[in-house]
């Protein structure tokens, strides 16, 4: 398959990604689409890794990896902290951050 | 023994700053030494330059001191110069002795005033700006001293500020003098315009000998000498009281009474004489300047005398006498008698300050209270003070052998005499000389009502006032003593040539340098000005007798009754100060208040400073919708705000620079250094919106096939992101 076609799916993953974090308001959906983008991410990593025959992509892949599962552990602490004090998951609700 | 002049009035000036600086931290007794010390020790180095010097200071220019440039600035050089000759030694003297004199007074009469140091502060600082005014060389200088002793004034008269209508009174005094003082800075200019110096000796020496600069005609056929003189005359006019600003002079009563003596009578007063007299030459140029002097002078006498008929204050009947003296002063001028109107002015701060300390000693016994309706009888309780008020009031009288007699007929014996106004303005001398022997009865006749109301007959104070009566410590009844006697002696310096034939006009003798020779008035004349001015102060005497003579009588009651509008307008001062407050104070205070509402209120209250506020008020309520607290909106701003500038740096960077070279009718451009590689390239030579040259090339030439005005335009691309931007030029070819 052409480079493209990964490239585009890629961009696709990264677009769904982003649209979750918009618009959802669950806090856990918001995480996951967090970990979407970075996904899309590392597949364009990949990609041009392995177009351009360059080992840093790889390596890049899994350092993106590994913080995507610290930002995912520091994200639930924090989610589940927010939980505790507010009773609620939903980000509409926790806006107490305005002028 | 050899002094510097600039010692005179920086002993004074040093001592009001040390007593201004420290004075609240040293007992009473330690403040008055220190002021009675700086002004005496200036009286005695003034005394001993002045004597010391004598032969040369009645001879020649005098004695200067140059103390350094003051300030140059382009043409205008102005010197700090003090100088000394036989009419500032003679100032110098008076100023010095009579503030020593009136040091002392106030140290008996302020002695229970809280503000000790401050008072005494003040008058030091008043002593020092005198002398520099009167020994000042320059005209600058002068007005230097000239403002300072203005500060002073106001300084004074609103001494005891915490009543709000002596804190008026001294800002009327200072606003007043304000409107003289623009005369004398336009004076100043015009002079300096004519004649490129503000030196006394050489304006005076340019004047002396006529020179054209000065006769040379500048507004209304009338020369540059009688505009500058008549500017500087309206600053004396401010300083010294004269129609048509005198009216802050009564008002300045305010003040404590050794001010009024010392400030408002005997020397800040008469400084509008003394400039005057300094700059007699210019004025001589001027007969119809010396017109306005001499009939403003005789009219303030003459009005101020008529005023003083009517009022019932002590100090106020003073300080309308004190004005009219000082238009006696001004006609001695106003007709070429400077040396007349020095020797009025020196005769009358002997008895005018005299009369003044015996009003303080007077209002001192009645607990401060100067209304002499309440009066009467205390020549039995202050027999010194009654004594040295005869002396002084015979002398402003002008009864004979009384300084104020000699000093008085110099004048108006000068005026007839005159011939300083020319042939068309000759009746100017007689006239004026007319009006003062009509203000000399009225002189005598309210001088003579003070004294009876105040010294003869039944007390009519009330019981408590009555017992409390005393007559006044030494220090106060010493300085009125000293006083007493210059009243009494200080005319031998001025004695009629007729009268004494080896010592007659000493003072003229001695003021011939500084001011031009004295005038020549004959023998006859002398003797009939004499006999009837003396007859004139009898009738004045006599008459104020039948009228107040023991108290009021049936003939002042009478009159009253007969003339109830005359006697209700001179009581009311012809209601000058109302008419000045409808006709200037009202129309200034309204264009005041239309000020303060169109420009404070709304200009800048509500446009400059609301209107800011509003703005960024409402900039903050717009923008805080934006910090809702959504996480989410957040970041899709932060998404859009990346977007944006992804679409920015995608754009190729502005080339560093573009060259365009013309030759003849070819044209090359060239785009500098910097610009990102494999960039695509499109030139429109001739605006007509087709690429004449495309590529990779960042440079092109073109021919043009006419001259003309072109628009040069080029097109850089990024193939890699299709992004381009467009830079404009517009190219002559001849």
């Amino acid at each position: 398959m052409p480079t493209y076609a990964y490239i585009l799916v890629s961009l696709a993953l990264f677009f769904v990604g982003t649209a979750g974090v918009l618009l959802r308001r669950n806090v856990l959906i918001v995480l996951m689409s967090v970990e979407l983008q970075f996904a899309a991410g590392t597949l364009a990593l990949l990609t041009f890794s392995r177009a351009l025959g360059d080992q840093k992509g790889h390596v890049f892949a899994f350092f993106v990896m590994a913080l995507a599962a610290a930002e995912a552990a520091v994200g639930l602490a924090i989610v589940v902290s927010v939980f505790r004090t507010r009773r609620t998951a939903s980000l509409d609700e926790v806006n107490a951050l305005k002028g | 023994m050899f002094y510097q002049l600039r010692i005179i009035p920086l002993l004074p000036l040093l001592g009001a700053a040390y007593l201004i600086l420290f004075g609240r931290h040293h007992s009473r007794r330690a403040v008055h030494r220190i002021a009675c010390l700086a002004v005496g020790a200036a009286f005695l180095v003034a005394a001993d330059a002045f004597f010391f010097w004598f032969p040369i200071l009645v001879q020649s220019n005098g004695v200067t001191d140059l103390v350094g440039t003051w300030f140059a600035s382009g043409d205008l050089q102005v010197d700090l110069v003090l100088r000394m000759d036989a009419l500032s030694g003679l100032m110098c003297l008076v100023v010095s002795f009579v503030g020593t004199l009136i040091h002392i007074y106030s140290t008996g009469y302020m002695a229970h005033d809280e503000d000790y140091a401050r008072f005494f502060a003040y008058l030091n600082l008043f002593c020092g700006a005198m002398l520099l005014l009167v020994l000042g060389d320059s005209l600058p200088v002068m007005f230097i001293g000239w403002e300072g002793v203005g500060l002073c004034s106001y300084l004074l008269i609103g001494f005891w500020y915490g009543e709000t209508a002596n804190a008026s009174a001294g800002k009327k005094a200072f606003i007043t003098n304000r409107v003289g003082d623009l005369g004398f800075l336009i004076g100043m200019f015009l002079l300096f315009r004519a004649a490129g110096t503000l030196d006394i000796p050489l304006l005076v020496d340019t004047a002396r000998a006529g020179s054209p600069s000065l006769t040379a005609t500048l507004w209304w056929g009338q020369p540059v000498a009688f505009w500058a003189a008549l500017f500087l005359f309206m600053g004396a006019v401010g300083k010294s009281a004269q129609i048509p600003l005198y009216v802050w002079l009564p008002d300045a009563m305010a003040g404590p009474t050794p001010v009024s003596a010392l400030i408002h009578a005997a020397t800040m007063v008469t400084a509008g004489v003394y400039m005057v007299a300094r700059l007699g030459a210019l004025y001589l140029l001027a007969p119809a300047a010396l017109a306005i002097v001499a009939g403003v002078g005789a009219l303030t006498a003459l009005l101020a005398a008529v005023i003083a008929l009517g009022q019932n204050d002590f100090k106020k009947v003073l300080a309308y006498s004190t004005i009219s003296q000082l238009g006696f002063m001004f006609v001695g001028v106003g007709t070429g008698n400077f040396a007349g109107g020095i020797f009025h002015l020196f005769t009358h701060a002997f008895f005018k300050a005299g009369l003044f300390l015996c009003a303080g000693s007077v209002m001192h016994a009645m607990a401060g209270s100067g209304d002499i309706t309440r009066m009467g009888g205390l020549a039995r309780k202050l027999p010194w003070t009654t004594w040295v008020f005869r002396v002084c009031g015979l002398a402003i009288c002008g009864v004979p052998i009384f300084s104020g007699f000699f000093s008085k007929d110099a004048i108006v014996a000068g005026a007839f005499a005159t011939a300083v106004f020319g042939p068309r303005l000759h009746w100017v001398g007689p006239t004026v000389g007319a009006g003062l022997l009509a203000a000399a009865l009225g002189t005598a006749f309210y001088m003579s009502r003070l004294y009876y109301l105040v010294f003869t007959g039944e007390c009519r104070a009330d019981l408590n006032t009555r017992e409390h009566l005393h007559e006044s410590s030494v220090e106060m009844v010493g300085p009125m003593v000293v006083l007493g006697l210059g009243a009494l002696l200080a005319g031998v310096v001025g004695l009629p040539p007729a009268v004494s034939r080896s010592h007659g006009d000493l003072v003229g003798h001695w003021l011939a340098d500084a001011v031009g020779p004295a005038l020549e008035v004959s023998r006859g004349l002398q003797w009939r000005v004499m006999a009837f001015s003396t007859a004139i102060a009898l009738a004045g005497i006599g008459l104020a007798w039948r009228f107040f003579g023991g108290g009021v009588r049936e003939p002042a009651r009478r009159f009253v009754t007969t003339w109830p509008h005359l006697t209700s307008a001179v009581r009311g001062k012809f209601f000058v100060d109302e008419i000045y407050h409808a006709l200037v104070v009202c129309p200034l205070r309204g264009l005041s208040r239309a000020f303060f509402l169109v420009v404070d209120r709304i200009l800048i209250d509500k446009l400059l400073v609301g209107g800011w506020t509003v703005l960024v008020d409402t900039a903050g309520r717009l923008l805080r919708m934006l910090q809702v607290g959504d996480v989410q909106r957040y970041l899709a701003i932060f998404a859009i705000g990346l977007a944006a500038l992804v679409y920015v740096m995608a754009r190729p960077a502005e080339p560093s620079e573009v060259k365009v070279r013309i030759e003849g009718r070819s044209a090359r451009v060239e785009l500098g250094e910097g610009v990102a590689e494999k960039l695509d390239y499109g030139f429109d030579f001739d605006g007509d919106g087709q690429e004449d040259r495309s590529g990779a090339a960042a440079s092109a030439n073109w021919l043009y096939p006419q001259p003309g005005h072109y628009q040069l335009r080029v097109r850089i691309t990024d193939p890699r992101w299709n992004t381009s931007r467009t830079i404009e030029r517009t190219i002559d070819i001849q």
